[in-house]
Order: structure tokens, then C-alpha cells, then sequence
């Protein structure tokens, strides 16, 4: 018994050994040499901590003392956090091969022939999945099912509500997309025909090229994080409250500032080190199994395989976005139990291709119009979803959350509700 | 002889050069050949040592200024025969 327990709790109860297991078993599977094997292996280990790190520094060494300043002048809804990607590693994994095991049954014996391919939301959305469950008060098997169902349902409703507008974009229907865009993209698809031109193209406009740089998202956030650290410095001022206490700096406020708004470049930048070294070997062992057990299958892709498609949509869409949702943010100020940090990666990520979309089916006005709603409503979505993951990862759904994390991890939590 | 080094390059270096990375290591075994293949993101590819970067086309202009080795571009990164053609391409230049 005590091999037994040895086994299920250390072995087992490590996430970075259990997803190491995964990774080893793919690399066999792919008839790799015993050298390549072992280095597999072992680097899915170590990317494993090198993402839980990244993760880290974002919400212990950068948004913390935003996060901090919030919930000194609004009491009350500070929440235990609990650290799901360190705690939960191997529930996680569970999950992504039970649901990735239903997707390709299903992808097998059904028309719905999709297979959810995008490696880093193979991680993210169990990782959300089991968020809400834990926050909910679930436990054991009832939390992995849950979340298992949930984790599979979205990998097969997503990617095939996709379908129509990639091909809208493509003309082709050889791949779809796998990725939380899905309620802002369809939402776009849905707005941009009834109020725009799909004969007015944001692609004929000649746009400036110094516009570029806002492409490099880590230093737009960067740029945005420093910029709430300087208005929660006059809030808290305002407030008679002393930032040197709530931040809680020894020495200028100009080191703490700087640092704090670098190191969530930094913290980006390790989490993507991490991300990409754990699925490096667990992906192609996916692809592999998935051509062999579906013929015919349409691989759910990454959204960024669309960016080429419409490059313009997507900066007109980014600009835009963040002006509403930075709007948004101010309006609802104090309505929910979080504070809202600008929401870069979403502005850019899920609404630039939700931006695509209106692009092709509305034109430049569909294309604003669409995107200047989708900033509502991801700030929208964060503010709700706080009553569901303020106890795991609001601080996270901070930086990431705004679509479907938000939506579906929303969904979820109502009914781990019921069922607890 | 030091295999060639060809990192794939896309915005998050987690996503669409991924799917890049598998469709060149299909190339390399169906020609028989052998090469490093690696994956990295816009931001930080420059400091990835490597022997070329296959990137998209709108993600070349952020880094063609800087670049000191090769930068091949995919139009379409779901387009085989074109990843086929440019690899054995590349491939068939560095053997010299």
C-alpha cells in the first residue's frame, strides 16, 4: 500500500512529472531515439516550473500592488487565491486527455470533424476549467469530470462555430480555429453584416507604419501597466492614503513603479518560455494520434494563422478595442468585486481576430462598430467573472481573461454551483 | 557535420509556429533529411541561436531590419507544398 500511495501522491500528485509521463509516452509513440526521449522529457519538467514561474512574476511582482491598492480602498473582496497551475498540475492533465481522447471520438464518428490543435489552449482552458471547479468547492472526481466535460464540449462547439466565419475570411475550409476568440469573433460575425460594408475594406487603407510597434504586445503592457500604477498612485493620494504603505516600497516610488511595469514583460516572456517547452512534445504526439485515429479530421488552429489575412482589421480593431474597453473600465468603476487592468492581450489576440472576421463580412465600419462592443463586453465579462474566480485566478483572468475563458469558466461555475 | 538550426517563428511562439515546426519535420522525414528544428516568438527569436527563421510575411518586416541570419518567408503557414518547397530550398543552399 505504501508503493501504492507512493505512487498516486508523489508521482501522480506532481503536476510536472505527470505531464513529463505524457510527454514521454508521446515521444515512444512518435519512434523518437532514446536521447531525444529523455531530453523530452525532461525539459516538459522543467517547462512546467518555467510557466508556473512566469505566472508568478506577472501576479506576485507586477500587478500585485494594483491589486493591493484596490482592495485597500475597496475591503472585502480579497480572495485566498489558491495556486491552481502548481496545485492542481495534474488534475490539469487529466483533463486535457480525456477531453482531447472525447474530441477525436467524436471528430471520428460524427460530422463534426474538427481536432483542437492550438498546443498552449490545450494547457490554458483545463487550467481555467479546474479553476472554477476548485472555486466553486468541488473536489476529487466530481471536479475532474466537470471540467473534463467542459474542457471537451468547448474543444468541439468552439472550433465548429468557427468554421463559417474562417471560411468567410479564407474561402478555404481546410483548417478552423481553436482558440478563446470564439464569443468575440462570433459576436463580430453577427454585428458587422447588419451594420456595415463588406465592399469597404479596412485592407485598401494605407495605414502609418509607426504604428507597428504596438504589435509587440509584452511592451504594450508593459506601457499600460505603468500607466494604472500612476493613476492608482493619485486615487490612493486622493483617498488620504499613503501609497508608500499600500504599494509597500521602502525607497522612491520611481524604482518600485519601473520595476513593477517591466517585470510584467518579464513575466510574459518567461510564462511563453514555459508554455512552449511544456507542449512542444505533448502537441506533435496529439497531431500524430489524431491523423491516425481521423481520417479527414480539420485541425483547430491558432487564431494568429489568421493575422495574415487582414492585417489592417487587426491594428483598426486593436486601436479600438482598447479605447472602449479602457472607457468601459472607468464607467464601471466599483461595480465589481475586481479591479480591471487594461486588457492588451485581449484587445489584440481574441478581438484582433474577432476584427478579421467583421472585416470580411462588414468592412471598416462593421469592423469599428463590432470592435468598439467587444471592448464592452470583455471588460464586462471580467467584472462578472470575478465572482467566480476571486478565490483562484482573477489575477489572472486580469491579464488573460475577457472571452471565452471568461464566458465558459462563468458557465461552469454556475453549475459547479448547483452541483456542490 | 553540425545539423542545420531553423527556428519557427509566430507572435507567442506557442501556437502557429508550432504547427510550422511539424509541418517542416514532416518535410525533413519524408525527404529523408535531418535538421534542429526549434520554435521561438517575434519578441525574442534574435537571441534564439539558430541557422534561419521561417516566419509570416507580417511578422518579417519587425524583424528583417535586425536579422544576421536568413529569414525565410511562409505566406501561408497551411500550405504544405509551399513549406516543402522553401525548406528543401533553404536546405539544399546550406548543404553547399
Amino acid at each position: 500500500m505504501a508503493i501504492l500511495n507512493f505512487i498516486i501522491n508523489e508521482i501522480f500528485g506532481q503536476g510536472a512529472i505527470f505531464l513529463a509521463l505524457v510527454a514521454m509516452i508521446g515521444l515512444i509513440l512518435q519512434k523518437k531515439s532514446v536521447s531525444e526521449v529523455i531530453r523530452g522529457t525532461l525539459m516538459t519538467a522543467v517547462g512546467f516550473f518555467v510557466l508556473n514561474t512566469g505566472t508568478g512574476l506577472i501576479t506576485g511582482n507586477s500587478i500585485d500592488g494594483i491589486i493591493n491598492a484596490f482592495n485597500t480602498l475597496m475591503p472585502g473582496n480579497a480572495g485566498a487565491n489558491i495556486d491552481i497551475g502548481g496545485q492542481y498540475g495534474t488534475q490539469i492533465g487529466i483533463v486535457m486527455i480525456v477531453a482531447f481522447a472525447i474530441n477525436l471520438l467524436v471528430a471520428r464518428f460524427t460530422p463534426w470533424k474538427t481536432v483542437f490543435l492550438t498546443g498552449h489552449m490545450l494547457y490554458w482552458f483545463p487550467y481555467v476549467f479546474i479553476a472554477a471547479g476548485v472555486d466553486a468547492g468541488l473536489t476529487g472526481g466530481k471536479l475532474i469530470g466537470l471540467a473534463a466535460v467542459f474542457t471537451a464540449l468547448y474543444m468541439i462547439v468552439a472550433p465548429n462555430l468557427m468554421r463559417p466565419l474562417v471560411k468567410d475570411v479564407t474561402g478555404k475550409e481546410d483548417f478552423s480555429i481553436g482558440h478563446p476568440t470564439t464569443t468575440l469573433s462570433v459576436l463580430a460575425g453577427l454585428i458587422a453584416p447588419i451594420v456595415g460594408d463588406k465592399s469597404k475594406s479596412c485592407e485598401d487603407l494605407k495605414l502609418p507604419k509607426s504604428l507597428g510597434f504596438l504589435r509587440e504586445v509584452s511592451i504594450t503592457g508593459s506601457l499600460a501597466i505603468s500607466l494604472v500604477y500612476i493613476v492608482m498612485y493619485f486615487v490612493l493620494q486622493a483617498n488620504g492614503l499613503s501609497p508608500a504603505e499600500v504599494f509597500g516600497y521602502g525607497g522612491s516610488f520611481f524604482s518600485y513603479w519601473f520595476i513593477h511595469s517591466v517585470y510584467f514583460g518579464v513575466g510574459v516572456t518567461v510564462m511563453l518560455q514555459g508554455v512552449r517547452m511544456l507542449i512542444a512534445e505533448i502537441v506533435p504526439a496529439f497531431k500524430g494520434i489524431a491523423e491516425k485515429v481521423v481520417p479527414g479530421a480539420i485541425p483547430a488552429l491558432d487564431c494568429p494563422v489568421l493575422f495574415g489575412y487582414g492585417p489592417n482589421s487587426l491594428l483598426i480593431g486593436f486601436i479600438v478595442a482598447v479605447i472602449t474597453s479602457t472607457i468601459t473600465i472607468l464607467l464601471t468603476r466599483g461595480m465589481f468585486p475586481t479591479v480591471i487592468l487594461p486588457l492588451i492581450f485581449t484587445c489584440f489576440f481574441e478581438n484582433g481576430c474577432a476584427a478579421i472576421v467583421a472585416n470580411a463580412k462588414g468592412g471598416i465600419r462593421g469592423t469599428i462598430i463590432a470592435c468598439a462592443i467587444n471592448g464592452v463586453v470583455m471588460v464586462l465579462l471580467v467584472g462578472f467573472g470575478a465572482y467566480f474566480f476571486n478565490n483562484t485566478i482573477q489575477p489572472w483572468m486580469l491579464v488573460y481573461g475577457g472571452q471565452d475563458f471568461s464566458l465558459f469558466g462563468i458557465i461552469e461555475g454556475l453549475i459547479a454551483r448547483l452541483l456542490h | 557535420m553540425a545539423l542545420p538550426k531553423i527556428q519557427c517563428v509566430c507572435g507567442f511562439g506557442c501556437g502557429s509556429s508550432l504547427m510550422l515546426r511539424m509541418a517542416i519535420d514532416d518535410v525533413l522525414k519524408k525527404n529523408g533529411l535531418e535538421a534542429d528544428t526549434l520554435v521561438g516568438d517575434v519578441g525574442t527569436c534574435l537571441s534564439n541561436p539558430c541557422d534561419v527563421i521561417f516566419i509570416s510575411r507580417d511578422l518579417a518586416e519587425r524583424i528583417a531590419d535586425r536579422a544576421e541570419m536568413p529569414v525565410v518567408i511562409i505566406e501561408n503557414f497551411m500550405d504544405n507544398a509551399e513549406i516543402e518547397e522553401k525548406v528543401l530550398a533553404y536546405l539544399n543552399e546550406f548543404n553547399k
